[in-house]
């Protein structure tokens, strides 16, 4: 909604009181409003007011590109119309989409430094076996063995709407700790 | 309506799902588990090495190698792809003569191997012990690539590549019709098909029998482990090819991965027939004393995970490929003795050219060595 802060009311012609003509500039091209039709309006903080009618698009030589644009508005709303909303509603709204796990930096393998959101990607594309999202990230390989990031990886898959029952868990192998090859000699050399 | 159904989405199967849809072919893969490599695939080692003694291997293997080491540059995925090579330390005469008597017939299938010196050896695997160190082989364009990270590259690629994925579905029947295939028979579902691929690694014997095929595949087990990574230090994989002093190892292997962790693997001497999946608390102590004895610097290296996984072993250590000789329409690709990772790519590429055109790449003589109707006693890989 280009234009000046400035406005003309008119409320001459209309004798019932009901409606006002509001002339505001406009600085948009050809065709982009055009006469008989209904826009939104929007105030001088370009906040969305109400609805109105265009009743004449005025363009002069000595105004260059500028347009003037009669709006028929109702008569309330006169002194607060300041411009013309002509984008989609739908475009540029702030994005409202529930990026949920799949958003979050928290480390759920710190071993292998996995975070949710590497796991929330994987079961986004379809992943339900913990066994091949520890294949994919190493997840649950590291010096711990997956004690830790068992039941968090588990947390985010329910998270992500999986039903309990469709995930498949990890393989459990030895070790629970790491040992010295040393440690391990039979001593039968000795 | 598929145009072919591949049971086992594994070392075998993935791949072979792979190239048959970039021969243009609609793949159905039918898995019993819940995703893709959770049989024995995610517990292979990840040693690739075209250093066999038979031709056939040896140029499935290069075939092999070929994919491996191009992976990431196609696909853009890491897949953990080492050229470190493979060395096999040589402390025995006896050795010496069987790893020599090999060299003419690997240099002939185009396998790039040396035999070193004692000196020679020190310096690619350093370390090692000097004590009665004859000499060796390296074959340096040999590798090493992460089951799992593979696993997972291929799962994607083939979905890209339109594959259907049947997963947590078991295959009962193979659907025949005047000698001929028609489809597959599930717990779920029955699958129209015109071609069936048994990949079934372990279970392909179970499969053959589901078309009332006899295969002579059986499994044996196998433990493995691996470290914490550490600084890279050690490029080839070694073999050692001496039976242990325990008496219970006939050779073993390892080491170091891209990511720098040792993994580490014997063979059991007697086998272990079965397909117990639980580890062992006899395999740590014996591979720890094997390790120690040839790599003295080890000691401290932090044991992290053990698990434990089977070989679908053939009588003649050779892989079975092929077209089943009294059903139409039934191929196996089964039988890969342990080196179903090694082999899958080479196999899976040869497979699917040969069920797309019924030629394969490798030359007719030595794919028909691998028959399902060869004579499975005679002769044997001398490198299993």
């Amino acid at each position: 909604m280009p234009g000046l802060a400035i406005t003309v009311v008119d409320r001459r012609f209309d004798s019932s009181g009901k409606t006002a003509q509001v002339w505001v500039p406009w600085e948009l091209g050809d065709g982009t409003v055009s006469v008989g039709q209904e826009v939104r309006l929007t105030g001088f903080e370009g906040e969305e007011v109400g609805s109105g009618i265009v009743r004449h698009v005025r363009s002069l030589k000595w105004m260059d590109k500028r347009k003037m644009v009669q709006l028929e508005v109702d008569s309330n709303l006169a002194t607060e119309v300041a411009g013309i909303m002509i984008q989609d509603p739908e475009f540029g709204s702030p994005d409202t989409y529930d990026y949920g796990s799949a958003n979050d930096q928290t480390m759920v393998c710190l071993c292998e430094r996995v975070t949710k959101t590497d796991i929330a990607r994987l079961v986004r594309l379809g992943l339900r076996d913990m066994n091949a999202i520890k294949a994919a990230t190493r997840c649950g390989m590291g010096a711990c063995n997956g004690k830790t990031c068992e039941s968090l990886v588990r947390q985010v898959l329910m998270e992500e709407g999986v039903p309990p029952k469709s995930i498949v868990g990890y393989v459990k192998r030895p070790f629970i700790m790491e040992l010295p090859l040393s440690a391990l000699l039979k001593e039968t050399k000795q | 309506m598929t145009d072919i159904v591949v049971i086992g989405a594994g070392a075998v199967g993935l791949p072979a799902a792979y190239f048959l849809a970039q021969e243009g072919i609609h793949v159905t893969l039918v898995d019993k588990e819940p995703c893709a490599g959770q049989g024995n695939f995610k517990a292979a080692l990840g040693g690739i090495r075209a250093t066999h003694s038979d031709p056939a291997k040896i140029t499935l293997c290069l075939d092999s190698l070929r994919t491996f080491s191009t992976w990431e540059e196609k696909t853009g995925t890491d897949i953990g792809w080492k050229m470190g090579g493979y060395c096999f330390p040589v402390y025995r005469q006896q050795d010496e003569t069987t790893l020599k008597s090999m060299l003419p017939i690997q240099h002939q299938h185009n396998l790039k191997i040396d035999w070193l010196d004692a000196d020679g050896i020190k310096k690619v695997v350093p370390g090692i012990k000097e004590e009665g160190l004859i000499g060796g082989t390296l074959s340096v364009e040999d590798g090493q690539a992460s089951p799992l990270l593979f696993a997972a590259s291929l799962t994607k690629e083939c979905k890209e590549l339109g594959v259907e994925f049947r997963f947590n579905e078991n295959a009962e029947q193979v659907l025949t019709k005047d000698n001929r295939v028609v489809g597959v028979k599930t717990d779920k579902a029955t699958i129209a098909a015109d071609y069936v691929l048994n990949a079934a690694g372990c279970r392909a014997a179970q499969i053959a029998a589901i078309a009332n095929i006899s295969i002579p595949v059986a499994p044996d087990s196998h433990e493995g482990g691996v470290s914490m990574p550490m600084k890279h230090f050690l490029d080839p994989l070694i073999v050692d090819l001496r039976p242990g002093p325990e008496g219970r190892t006939s050779n073993f292997y390892f080491g170091q991965t891209k990511d720098g962790s040792i993994i580490f693997c014997y063979s059991p001497s007697p086998i272990i027939p079965g397909e117990d999946r639980r580890c062992t608390s006899e395999f740590l102590p014996i591979i720890a004393n094997r390790m120690m004895e040839m790599m003295p610097r080890l000691k401290n290296l932090l044991i992290r995970r053990l698990w434990r996984g089977q070989y679908p072993a053939t009588p003649d250590g050779s892989p079975i490929l092929g077209q089943a000789a009294n059903l139409d329409g039934l191929y196996l690709a089964v039988g890969m003795c342990g080196q179903g990772f090694m082999m899958g790519p080479g196999v899976g590429r040869n497979m699917a050219h040969y069920i797309a055109t019924g030629k394969p790449y490798l030359e007719t003589s030595l794919f028909e060595s691998l028959s399902p109707q060869r004579d499975f006693y005679a002769r044997k890989e001398a490198l299993k």
